[in-house]
């Protein structure tokens, strides 16, 4: 059986990660345990909206070259974006509870915004599965992958605009990182591992695009 | 665990919010994991077709 490098790196350091985290990282004195939280949600985050952006680039490069990889890259990337976005809006009411004392506030916007996010690339799966045609499909879908990325910057800065509960960017700020030392390494960490993650889904669904395609050409070619 | 632990000032107890940070844990890498699981299934009966 052959072993796939990138999974096996990436599933070595995700469960390092995790490991770090629970064993080798202290504890927070407020928070206590649910602070850890944020080694699986930060990551999260920054994978989604790596992952809607890259759909956004692709998308905008397929309607100027019409180059099918770049369409299969984009579905890719958005179906791994929807996963990572999914933990974000479980961990994140989990953290919340205990903190804040509710799982969830409606007038938030950091947070209503990033259910919209989901519900937008959420239809650009559905949208894909509706449309026959090949061709349409990719240019519709490029079309709504390149306006739901719009929303990234503003759930970014969501936190400045408007009155919010979130905590603050702790790293993608203007001033240094607000953690201690070993906090911090375990962030960065678990930024990079679960960065590896997203590559080894989207080269996985890239390749089930590939063999899928390649199928539906064989039968119509038949 | 707690060998390393930050220690709370005097008069501030630790607030125990484990159980919802295992749940986070659990259930985040438990999607990960059907994710991938997901995939192969769907490779393996493309294959199969």
């Amino acid at each position: 059986m052959k072993i796939s490098w990138l999974p096996t790196v990436a599933g070595a350091a995700v469960l390092g990660t995790v490991i770090r985290a629970a064993f080798y990282t202290p504890l927070e004195a407020k928070q206590g345990a649910a602070q850890k939280i944020i080694y699986i949600h930060a990551p999260a985050a920054w994978v989604a909206f790596l992952a809607f952006f890259l759909v956004a680039v692709a998308s905008g490069v397929y309607l100027w070259l019409r180059d099918q990889r770049l369409d299969r890259f984009a579905e890719s990337s958005a179906e791994v974006g929807v996963i990572f976005t999914t933990v974000v809006l479980i961990t994140g009411p989990l953290w919340a509870k205990p903190i804040w004392g509710a799982y969830w506030a409606w007038w938030d916007v950091r947070l209503v915004s990033t259910v919209f996010l989901w519900f937008i690339y959420v239809s650009y799966i559905v949208l894909r599965g509706a449309v026959e045609s090949p061709g349409l499909r990719a240019r519709y879908s490029a079309v709504l992958g390149i306006l739901g990325a719009l929303l990234i910057p503003f759930i970014h800065l969501s936190v400045y605009l408007f009155a919010t509960m979130h905590p603050m960017p702790i790293l993608l700020k203007p001033s240094a990182p607000s953690l201690p030392i070993e906090m911090l390494i375990t962030l960065l960490l678990s930024l990079a591992s679960f960065t590896l993650l997203y590559l080894a889904f989207v080269r996985a669904r890239y390749s089930y695009a590939v063999e899928r395609d390649a199928a539906a050409n064989r039968d119509h070619d038949a | 665990m707690l060998s390393n632990a930050m220690q709370p000032r005097t008069g501030i107890t630790m607030p125990d919010t484990s159980a919802y940070y295992h749940v986070a844990y659990t259930v985040a890498l438990g999607i990960y994991a059907a994710y991938a699981l997901s995939l192969y299934l769907r490779r393996k009966r493309l294959r199969a077709k």
